[in-house]
């Protein structure tokens, strides 16, 4: 085992947090999973294998201290009732069986909970609009039901204590009711909660004072703050009374979680955010405060990490989507196993499980969400089954995954790819403008195969049937790749577009990122709804061509707002000049004009325009798989033991989608899985109490 | 075996809305040489129906759900084209034909955009090319309309969804002649939006669908009064008139007083909307059941004071008295009053509804994003005027997605010369004019204006609350045990959570859960098999 660099050692420091001590200063912060309540023991799991990997500190999700404070259908977890208690402990049992300490994010949503589930109605400050489109109002709080708070509040305290958790937070931030109660804009009370400063820090500090008197013994309270009060001015950041807030309640709490009022800052995609984003809004509170305090920044360099804490930025590395994409991100730097890191990518692909209502994914660590349901662990995988040799057709995301995972196991893979670099795809779109931290997809994963002598691999290489079966192979996995349609097929035109040419006007997403680009005005017709034609019309911009975008959604990039980020791409666009047409589908195109309409009403309109990016489907490119699975049904001389296809030539999907395939197939060679029942299933009950 | 087991029940096979359609069937999706023949086309879909039989037949009937029309002309499956063709070629294969349109929102559309028996046009075909019993929708709600239908030969079942939520007991109450009693469907789709938010489903005429284990509530049955108490309900709009019908049937003496000549706030003035006129069934319902109660005395035109209640002999207080549109604008996207809101020329809905009649051009702000922006913009338009909808939104009326009518409320509107604007925040207004902001860039514009209609957010009418509330001594000398507010009144909401807050206050009348903080049942995750 390689040895650690001696200045990596203040990360492994044990820090003082109230009652209790941290064993490293790696903190997981309270981050979503789309899991929650819903799913307890696949999220149990997920907090234990990162308790596992390093992380001293494991916090849960926002976790709902009462009936009148719930967000479905995002998945919260919820401290309601014994139940809930039970559910918690299998997380703190196995995060404490690693040392490290299991914190819970008491939250109460206000406003921006509707309570779809309970039906209670929900509360805020004032009497308000909810604040995600639902139409139902929150009521205005009077004595009594602050009152009321408070007894939940504490009550969900002592339950917390009781599930086993070390760290009990104060949720005063991300727009939720506490935060409403300290903003001047949306507090307009007139009693002794509103007004003042010191009013409307009022209830906050009620809560810290209670919470402590509740759990203080043993637990640590923690309070999750924003450092700043919003909005940017030409001096940078707004830091405003949140300043004077922080220091009128600097000692109360035994530690200060930090971010910021800009939640697409906060946890920006990578594509607009990069690394340490927070630094310039919060790095005064330690200097106003003697108690430890965390704040996150998609940090995934050890650098950084060290630098944040010599500087005195920080006392805890804050981290939610680095640890998913690596939950053994401390143990790596521990034991000098820096090369080892898988980095988190910033796709926000995570985010997604929260938006949906679904598990979440994430595109560097397939394992994620897995760990009970199908008993998969991010850096353990059973040994080689069989002595076989497996051919891997294509070295994209899926082709490279299903290598790594293979070799790790044992397995003699042989790695051929057409092209003379490796990553197919995840190569390719790296290069679009903000996208070049994607590059780690590829990376890590070479990285790892280079180290493996049981791993071939074979570029420039372009196999066809006869060559596949003269390898002899006893497992062959085609993982191809797909290839974007330039016939204006997909979501709008089951078929084609009908009159659509000349084709030489014509470009796809694989023209652009081979480097053939569109001379003159263009059109972008948007019919995939995620990243891709945005990406297109910045590179386009960067040539000065006049671009023109379409889609039939209502929004640009629509998808994009599952992931966070769909404002940024829509202002980024309009930025750099492209004009946005949403809500239009193409009708036809000639080589001079198109003719575009309304998706509600039909009406057309003419565009002069010489060229049409069509951004609406791919088809796999599965030729070699469909020869070869018709020379094996023919009876061919050589008949391998499988012949399979993954990633995007299997369906093609999003890089996560194509890493999990890869990952998939490693795990699932030579096993026993049973193809109709892959996943363990949650079981519903009722129990009296 | 138990006598349930040796039922015989039917299995469905979907073929209604996406699963087999858009993969198999739909020609668009096939490659030729896959067969552009129906027949073809339909084998997956024969080879399952087949297999069921062949797999269950002997027990279980099999059914096939199918859309014979998908409102999409030559480019989709028509009634009279390939839906037909489909049917004949299959015609005596299931035991059971379950028919309608596709997609969902053309299945279950609101009633705002059809009527009562809508599918008939497409389906009445069914009956003819197959000798097995055929069931449709329509969202038949009149005995008389359900009879038609089975006279006439166009169905042989009443399939119905949406009816069966708003009143479990139809069938019931109409074969034992209690017809009055029918609790009918407004067609609003609020339980649609369950599905679409993966939520518990609500419903606007019946509070305790979903209900009927966690809560333990029933749609006919509720428990006996508690005590001899009597109440007075203040405020007869849908949750007033809801709890006091509840607690009528609980054998309560209750007291309705409102200020108005009628019954019905804020159901009965929506339900003369473009479109909403099956929103009354609301209030008809409730006011014919009050009706028959002996036990509930009505007041209107009555306006009561904070000293009259006080003076009033009741035991317990029900403030239902609803909420008012903001007129300063604020809401979502504005957390502060728009300048120049305390104008003479800026209106709310409620001015409206009272037949406030503009002059010019007007434009309404939609800043509340369900139906209320889009159809004062319908009714402005109706009259004539020049309207121009601005909206915080990237589409008119986006919370009506999930009630399925998004895409028919921003047609219609265009189709009616509405000039729609989108993304953009209105941040100013001034004589003449009114100043826009992109919810994206920031950049303004300017945008001319006679009249502008604020439909933003809405306050409750709490000012009785507020007096009542003071003083708990008082109270407590007068006699009065308790006072509540519920409904918009107690918070501004849908007509359904109205609703709901009505029959929950009447169903835990002297009959509290017994946590108030868990007051109902949650079904949890079994823990016992858990192992890593």
């Amino acid at each position: 085992m390689s040895q650690r660099d001696s200045r990596y050692d203040v990360l492994f420091e044990p820090v003082k947090i109230g009652p209790v001590t941290a064993p490293n200063r790696f903190y997981q912060v309270p981050h979503c999973t789309g899991l929650g309540w819903v799913r307890p023991r696949m999220v149990a799991a997920l907090r234990g294998v990162k308790a596992e990997g390093g992380w001293g500190v494991v916090c849960t999700e926002y976790c709902s201290i009462h009936p009148g404070s719930d967000d479905l259908p995002h998945p919260y977890a919820s401290l309601w009732d014994k139940g809930d208690i039970k559910s918690h402990s299998i997380m703190t049992d196995l995060v404490h069986e690693h040392g490290s300490l299991a914190g819970a994010e008491l939250w109460v949503g206000g406003a921006r909970s509707p309570n779809l589930f309970t039906n209670e109605v929900a509360m805020d400050v004032a009497h308000m609009p909810n604040s995600v489109g639902v139409p139902y109002q929150a009521r205005a709080m009077n004595k009594k039901d602050i009152r009321e708070l408070r007894r939940w509040h504490r009550e969900a305290a002592l339950r917390a204590k009781a599930a086993g958790f070390d760290v009990v937070y104060v949720y005063a931030t991300h727009h939720y009711l506490l935060a409403h109660f300290l903003s001047a804009k949306t507090n307009t009370r007139t009693d002794e909660y509103g007004g003042s400063l010191e009013n409307r820090v009022r209830l906050v500090r009620e809560l810290i004072e209670e919470t402590k008197d509740a759990v203080g013994d043993r637990c640590a309270v923690a309070v999750r703050f924003s450092a700043d009060q919003g909005g940017d001015d030409e001096d940078g950041p707004v830091i405003g009374e949140h300043r004077e807030m922080i220091e009128m309640l600097a000692e109360y709490p035994d530690l200060w979680d930090i971010n910021i009022q800009d939640y697409y800052r906060e946890m920006g995609v990578s594509r607009f955010i990069k690394e340490a984003s927070l630094e310039s809004y919060m790095s005064y509170v330690k200097s106003v405060t003697t108690k430890p305090v965390v704040t996150v920044g998609r940090f995934t360099s050890p650098d950084t990490m060290v630098s944040q804490v010599n500087r005195g930025i920080v006392d805890f590395i804050g981290a939610a989507r680095p640890s998913i994409a690596d939950p053994f991100l401390p143990k790596k730097i521990e034991e000098g196993r820096l090369d080892e890191i898988r980095e988190c990518i910033g796709c926000n692909n995570c985010y997604v499980g929260d938006s949906k209502a679904t598990p979440l994914r994430c595109t560097q660590n397939p394992t994620i969400g897995e760990e009970w349901r199908r008993g998969w662990h991010p850096e353990k995988i059973e040994p080689k089954g069989s002595d076989s040799t497996v051919l891997v057709v294509g070295a994209g995301p899926a082709g490279l995954e299903a290598t790594r995972a293979l070799g790790h196991r044992g397995y003699h893979v042989l790695l051929a790819e057409a092209e003379q670099e490796l990553g197919g795809r995840v190569t390719r779109e790296a290069r679009f403008p903000g996208l070049s931290e994607w590059i780690r997809v590829r990376d890590y994963r070479v990285n790892q195969i280079q180290s493996m002598p049981n791993v071939d691999i074979y570029l420039d290489n372009n196999l066809e049937a006869d060559d596949v079966l003269a390898m002899e192979a006893e497992h062959i996995v085609i993982a191809t790749g797909a290839r974007w349609r330039a016939d204006g097929k997909g979501r709008e035109y089951p078929a084609s577009i009908k009159h659509f040419g000349p084709s030489s006007h014509i470009f796809t997403p694989d023209d652009i990122m081979a480097g053939k680009l569109p001379d003159g005005p263009t059109l972008i017709f948007d019919d995939d709804h995620y990243y891709m034609a945005s990406v297109i019309a910045e590179r386009l911009r960067e040539q000065e061509i006049p671009v023109t975008l379409i889609t039939p959604e209502v929004m640009i990039s629509a998808w994009a707002d599952n992931t966070s980020e769909q404002s940024q791409i829509h202002y980024r666009l309009f930025e750099v000049g492209v004009e946005l047409l949403p809500a239009h589908t193409l009708n036809w195109f000639d080589g001079k004009q198109a003719e575009i309409s309304c998706v509600y009403t039909e009406q057309t309109r003419l565009l002069e325009i010489e060229n049409v990016v069509t951004v609406t489907m791919r088809d796999p490119n599965d030729d070699l798989f469909n020869e070869l699975e018709q020379r094996l049904d023919n009876g061919a001389d050589y008949q391998p033991e499988s012949l399979t296809r993954i990633g995007d030539c299997e369906a093609p999907s999003i890089i996560a989608g194509a890493v999990f395939s890869g990952h998939r197939y490693a795990r699932e060679l030579d096993t026993d899985v049973d193809p109709d029942h892959r996943i363990k299933y949650d079981r519903v009950f009722f129990e009296e109490e | 075996m138990s006598e349930a087991d040796t039922k015989t029940d039917p299995l469905i096979l979907t073929d209604a809305h996406i699963v087999l359609r858009d993969t198999v069937i739909e020609r668009g999706w096939i490659a030729a040489s896959d067969g552009v023949i129906v027949e073809n086309r339909v084998r997956l879909f024969r080879e399952i129906l087949e297999e069921t039989k062949d797999a269950v037949g002997d027990r279980c009937a099999v059914a096939v759900r199918i859309a014979v029309d998908e409102l999409l002309g030559e480019e989709g499956i028509t009634s009279d084209g390939e839906g037909r063709e489909i049917i004949e070629m299959l015609a005596e294969l299931p035991d059971l034909w379950d028919v309608n349109i596709s997609e969902w929102e053309n299945d279950s559309m609101t009633s705002r955009f059809s009527d009562e028996g809508f599918q008939e046009e497409y389906v009445s075909f069914v009956k003819q090319v197959t000798t097995k019993p055929v069931v449709g929708v329509g969202r038949f709600t009149s005995p008389d309309a359900m009879v038609s239908q089975i006279n006439r030969e166009v169905l042989d079942m009443i399939g119905a969804a949406r009816p069966s939520i708003a009143d479990p007991f139809l069938p019931q109450k109409i074969e034992q002649g209690r017809i009055d009693e029918i609790r009918e469907c407004i067609g609003c789709n609020i339980c649609a939006s369950g599905q679409l938010t993966f939520t518990p489903m609500r419903c606007t005429q019946n509070p305790s669908v979903g209900e009927e284990w966690r809560r333990n509530w029933h749609a006919e049955k509720i428990p006996s009064k508690g005590s001899d108490d009597n109440i007075l309900v203040v405020g007869a709009g849908p949750s007033g008139l809801e709890a006091a019908r509840a607690l009528g049937q609980r054998g309560y003496p209750v007291a309705l007083a409102d200020t108005e000549t009628r019954t019905g706030g804020r159901v009965v003035l929506e339900s003369t909307l473009p479109g909403l006129s099956a929103w009354g069934r609301v209030h008809d319902w409730r006011l014919g059941r009050i009706q028959q109660m002996s036990n509930v005395d009505l007041f209107l035109d009555n306006t009561l004071t904070a000293e009259d209640i006080l003076a009033l002999d009741y035991d317990h207080v029900i403030l239902a008295t609803g909420s008012h549109w903001r007129r300063d604008g604020t809401g979502p996207s504005n957390f502060q009053p728009i300048p120049g809101a305390n104008q003479f020329h800026v209106f709310t809905p409620d001015d409206l509804f009272v037949g406030r009649d503009l002059q010019g051009s007007v434009v309404v702000f939609d800043d509340d994003l369900y139906y209320m922006g889009g159809l004062i913009a319908e009714k402005l338009k109706a009259q004539n005027l020049d309207v121009t909808l601005v909206t915080s939104a990237t589409e008119v009326s986006p919370w009506a997605e999930y009630t399925l009518e998004q895409y028919r409320i921003q047609a219609h509107l265009i189709e009616l010369g509405v000039t729609i604007i989108t993304a953009q925040n209105l941040i100013s207004i001034e004589s003449d004019a009114v100043t826009l902001s992109c919810i994206y860039s920031e950049s303004e514009r300017s945008v001319p204006a006679d009249n502008v209609v604020l439909v933003t957010s809405r306050h409750p009418n709490n000012s009785l609350e507020l007096q009542l509330s003071d003083d708990e001594e008082l109270l407590h000398d007068r006699g009065i045990k308790s006072v509540t507010t519920i409904g918009d009144c107690h918070c501004p909401s849908t007509i359904a959570n109205a609703v709901y807050s009505g029959h929950r206050i009447a169903r835990e009348f002297d009959a509290a859960p017994e946590n108030p903080d868990m007051p109902f049942r949650r079904e949890m995750i079994s823990l016992e098999a858990f192992e890593l």
